[in-house]
């Protein structure tokens, strides 16, 4: 850093150059973050509601009290929270082994990344699409069929989108395959950051492939892996387009999750104030657990 | 402790031949540098010996052990890179550790080595910090120190200076003497650097093209050198080396230096082509009779020597001439200097670049009869063979 930046903003000539630098992001920021966000933390304590011609008066914590009575809300927050403890380490897990198979010397190398980063760039919408003909009920679903046939027709067909038990994984399986690609990404630009004279030394040292990969790759990848963790989690907090398109929440809001509830609530139902109160409950909970998180691995790693 | 043996190794990347027909043999706890310029074929033989690289043909063999197919962990030999390779995440002790407990040491063993090494490099302040917050000699210590905490058969080191500033690089040099008087151990040592070769090694392996140019002590190479490579290598500013032009009858004979031809008091040997002058082979200013007068082209006034550069137009790549004088000489360039070259420090070469024995030197026998002509060119990249001193 340079030692001037410590001085706060303004007192130097050169501080106002630097506010026109960051004026264009900024003005984003605020149009698109900053502003929304507090108008929504405006409108959770109003009665307002879409359509509705009555006048939208101070309801106080009305709005928060509904929101967390509402078993659906608490649905969402329960199957949003599963969600990130199946998919984050398992999403994490797979792009790592993706990535260290990648980083091997091989011919078509650059084909398998491309397939494998691929996922990353489709539309969610159009993800959403596929899986649902790959889930489709009956003995004629690809995977029905596909599951029928390394059985040896010992697995009974069933409609996973609409199974209360098999909705909400379908989904995870979903996320998945769609975000592996870019954890896989990062950790290869990570794996390629190790040098290679400290695989040599470990080696020379005696350390075998395993204790090389507990080592020295590892603590090599720290920092990408803490990046890949704390996105992804904020990610699955995120879903929305997949259950929207799959599952609708359903059945019996088995897959539903928070922010599908907002939208449930905000445009299906114009109760934009009890919307407006659910995200701003959200908002505070990702915070939490994205500081916690932040908190945790700065401790492990000690300095860094 | 143990003996190396390079068999017949031959190496090549992506077809490119780095290491051609190699043979070196390494004595019980001999420290043996290999030297050379960059891409010479040094570190990749060093890395052969470690396991870092796979052998393709020829054998090592450590012990009379053929270790070919091992693996790096199987070889019990411990490595020093260039570029240190200390582990980011380990504190220094955690780094000394590692080899150790690799090798499943028990804590309370371990703990002794590592405070007996950290004492001997110094290291003991800095067992508690990570590699980030070392200075660039400490973080060398420390690579040095986590070869030496363990007990290998064979210490390999890459080139351990390289990436240190002069005055530090002299200082470890010196520490890296001490040491190896103290611990006897095979050791294999790699670097571009004559001085270190010259300090540091019990026999230098001089290499050129991926090929073993002459093995011997370090006097030896710096008095005998096998060919006009290693005549050229070795030594600062390097050996004046020139296509020989004689006249007159055995007696009377005279050589040319300069463009002016000078008494030869000794006969050449049969089929001396190119001869070579150390720079401290000439005195001066001479106030002699067959002194040579030359154009000061250049001069490097080093405070206990001066170094006086002039042309020769037979001169190996149109390389100047230099001499060495005594400090206390004063000259410019475009003086007129006159010198005494001693003829009889002349060293002899045949038209392929090898040595030719005189009467003043001890006979050097070669082992194989010379093969193709002389050519500057092809002879940096050529492909001699190493000779044997059979007096050795």
């Amino acid at each position: 850093m340079f030692p001037q930046m410590n001085a706060p903003l303004g007192k130097h000539p050169e501080h106002r150059v630097a506010w026109w630098f960051m004026a264009p992001a900024l003005a984003g920021l605020t149009a698109f973050i900053l502003a929304p966000f507090l108008l929504a933390l405006g409108m959770s304590f109003t009665g307002l509601r879409l359509g509705s011609p009555l006048p939208a008066g101070f309801a106080g914590l009305e709005n928060y009290r509904e929101a967390l009575s509402d078993p659906a809300f608490l649905r969402g927050v329960a199957n949003n929270a599963l969600f990130a403890l199946v998919v984050v380490p398992v999403q994490t897990a797979l792009g790592l082994a993706l990535a260290l198979l990648l980083n091997q010397q091989f011919q078509g190398r650059w084909l398998f990344r491309t397939l494998f980063f691929m996922p990353v760039v489709f539309p969610l919408s159009l993800v959403a699409v596929i899986w649902i003909i790959l889930f489709a009920p009956g003995p004629d679903g690809l995977l029905n069929g596909l599951l029928n046939a390394v059985t040896l027709g010992a697995w009974t067909p069933r409609d996973f989108l609409n199974d209360p038990a098999w909705a909400l994984p379908a989904i995870m399986v979903t996320s998945i395959w769609q975000g592996t690609g870019f954890q896989m990404v990062v950790l290869l630009a990570g794996l390629q950051a190790i040098p290679r004279s400290l695989y040599e030394a470990a080696a020379v040292d005696g350390a075998g492939p395993w204790r090389r990969f507990w080592h020295v790759t590892l603590p090599g990848l720290r920092n990408p892996l803490i990046f890949v963790v704390i996105v992804t989690t904020i990610l699955s907090f995120r879903v929305f387009d997949q259950v929207r398109i799959m599952t609708q929440g359903g059945p019996q809001d088995a897959s539903t999750t928070v922010i599908h509830e907002v939208v449930r609530a905000a445009f299906d139902r114009g109760q934009v104030a009890l919307a407006a109160a659910m995200s701003v409950v959200f908002f505070v909970l990702v915070l939490g657990i994205t500081l916690l998180q932040r908190r945790m691995m700065r401790q492990e790693g000690g300095t860094a | 402790m143990a003996v190396v043996e390079f068999a017949d190794i031959h190496k090549a990347f992506a077809g490119q031949t780095v290491i051609r027909d190699l043979d070196l043999h390494v004595a019980e706890g001999e420290w043996m540098v290999l030297l050379g310029p960059s891409g010479c074929g040094k570190s990749t033989l060093l890395r052969l010996l470690a396991g870092l690289e796979a052998v393709e043909q020829g054998e090592i063999r450590l012990d009379g052990r053929v270790v070919n197919d091992l693996t790096p962990q199987q070889r019990n030999v411990a490595m020093v890179f260039q570029d240190y390779a200390l582990y980011p995440n380990m504190t220094v002790r955690e780094n000394l550790a590692f080899p150790l407990r690799m090798r499943g040491m028990k804590r309370a063993r371990r703990e002794a080595r590592i405070q007996s090494v950290a004492r001997t490099l110094g290291l003991e302040p800095l067992l508690g910090r990570r590699p980030a917050a070392l200075s660039g000699g400490q973080r060398q210590r420390v690579a040095m120190g986590r070869a030496l905490v363990r007990d290998p058969a064979v210490f390999l080191m890459d080139e351990p200076l390289s990436n240190l500033d002069a005055r530090l690089r002299g200082q470890i040099r010196n520490e890296i003497a001490t040491l190896r008087d103290r611990l006897v151990t095979t050791t294999l040592y790699v670097t571009h650097d004559q001085v270190e070769a010259m300090t540091l090694g019990q026999r230098v392996a001089v290499m050129a093209g991926g090929i073993l140019q002459q093995v011997d002590t370090p006097m030896t190479l710096y008095d005998q050198p096998a060919n006009l490579f290693v005549a050229r290598f070795l030594g600062s500013p390097p050996m004046n080396c020139f296509a020989v032009r004689l006249r007159g009858e055995s007696g009377r004979r005279e050589w040319e230096l300069a463009g002016q031809w000078l008494p030869l008091p000794i006969d050449p040997p049969e089929g001396a082509t190119h001869a070579g002058l150390r720079p401290e082979a000439f005195s001066g200013p001479a106030d002699a009779r067959h002194a040579l007068q030359v154009v000061v082209e250049g001069v490097e006034a080093l405070g206990h020597e001066v170094l006086v550069y002039f042309t020769d137009e037979q001169s190996l790549e149109g390389m100047p001439m230099a001499a060495r004088l005594p400090g206390q000489v004063r000259v410019a360039p475009g003086d007129t200097l006159t010198l005494l070259p001693d003829a009889e420090q002349l060293h002899w070469f045949d038209a392929s670049g090898r040595r030719l024995a005189t009467l003043t030197h001890p006979i050097c026998a070669f082992s194989s009869p010379p093969d193709q002509g002389f050519s500057s060119d092809s002879f940096w990249k050529s492909t001699h063979q190493v000779h044997h001193c059979p007096w050795k």
